[in-house]
């Protein structure tokens, strides 16, 4: 069975603007919780998400249908992110430290499930963005490593690679000491 | 940590909760900001037809150049080399003519 985004990129070009506010509509949720978790930020992921599918409508020539559409959009995601991940470095250092500062602190604030949420948050963001691509698209979007790898641009064995050693460092930061709180 | 653990804890982490109308709004104001950029044109298609054919009239008036300089200069040194061998052998001959019959060489004039 085809990708049924097809029919409505193929719409899109042919002059239907109705066509790509539909694709809007069916991914905006995907790639608003991908941008979220690769950023950590509400704000910045909102704009990257809308950069997302601006981009997605001015290259939407170049879609060829060799992947599925949102395999495509994710690589226009990522893209994206890596980029603000550079401009952004170091202000996402000091996010980072507040977010596991704020963990620290407050070990009893709150739902625990919120708070382990800022935990995993800050522990995502002190991995590559490589790795945390990775791992946000096999674990939070459920695809495959074939299909993250046509999304990052890089071989199954590298995407493979970067999910282990990804995880390694993730169970090391979030391993709970023997004295936490419940 | 066991990996179904780890799982477990990654997905605590959930993106923020957003209404309807931040969804409906969404789609707006991406088909906005669509509108503002201007749509994407072809890449201007590259020629290279001119460029090659300055390096063909370059390199064929260099050869032209090359070929009447080096052409006439050859021909005159060889012209010389040639006349100057041609007196040398005239001259040898009139000297090898020279030797007596004991074996003596006997230079004579050399006749013209």
């Amino acid at each position: 069975m085809g990708d049924p985004d097809e029919s409505l990129v193929v719409q899109c070009l042919n002059g239907d603007p109705a066509a790509f506010e539909t694709l809007v509509r069916n991914h905006q949720r995907m790639i608003h919780s991908l941008t979220y978790r690769m950023t950590g930020s509400p704000a910045d992921a909102e704009d990257l998400a809308q950069e997302t599918f601006v981009r997605a409508y001015e290259q939407l020539a170049g879609y060829h249908g060799s992947a599925k559409f949102s395999t495509w959009l994710y690589r226009i995601a990522i893209n994206l992110c890596f980029n603000w991940q550079q401009r952004e470095g170091r202000r996402l250092e000091v996010h980072t430290q507040w977010a596991q500062n704020v963990a620290i602190d407050r070990p009893e604030a709150g739902a625990g499930r919120a708070d382990l949420g800022g935990r995993v948050q800050a522990a995502l963001l002190r991995l590559s963005a490589a790795q945390r691509a990775a791992v946000v698209l096999t674990v939070y979007d459920g695809l495959s490593h074939a299909e993250a790898a046509r999304a990052l641009g890089c071989s199954e064995t590298t995407v493979s690679w970067r999910i282990f050693s990804a995880r390694r460092k993730l169970k090391a930061w979030l391993q709970t000491p023997a004295t936490s709180h419940d | 940590m066991t990996d179904f653990d780890l799982d477990a804890q990654l997905h605590a982490l959930r993106p923020p909760e957003r209404s309807k109308e931040y969804w409906v709004d969404f789609t707006a104001r991406v088909t906005r900001g669509r509108h503002y950029r201007p749509p994407p044109r072809p890449a201007p298609a590259v020629s290279w037809l001119p460029q090659i054919a300055w390096g063909f009239c370059l390199a064929f008036g260099c050869f032209v150049l090359g070929y009447y300089l080096g052409h006439n200069g050859v021909s005159r040194q060889l012209d010389r080399v040639w006349r100057q061998d041609r007196q040398e052998i005239v001259r040898f001959q009139t000297q090898l003519s020279a030797y007596d019959e004991h074996g003596l060489r006997k230079q004579l004039a050399e006749q013209p």
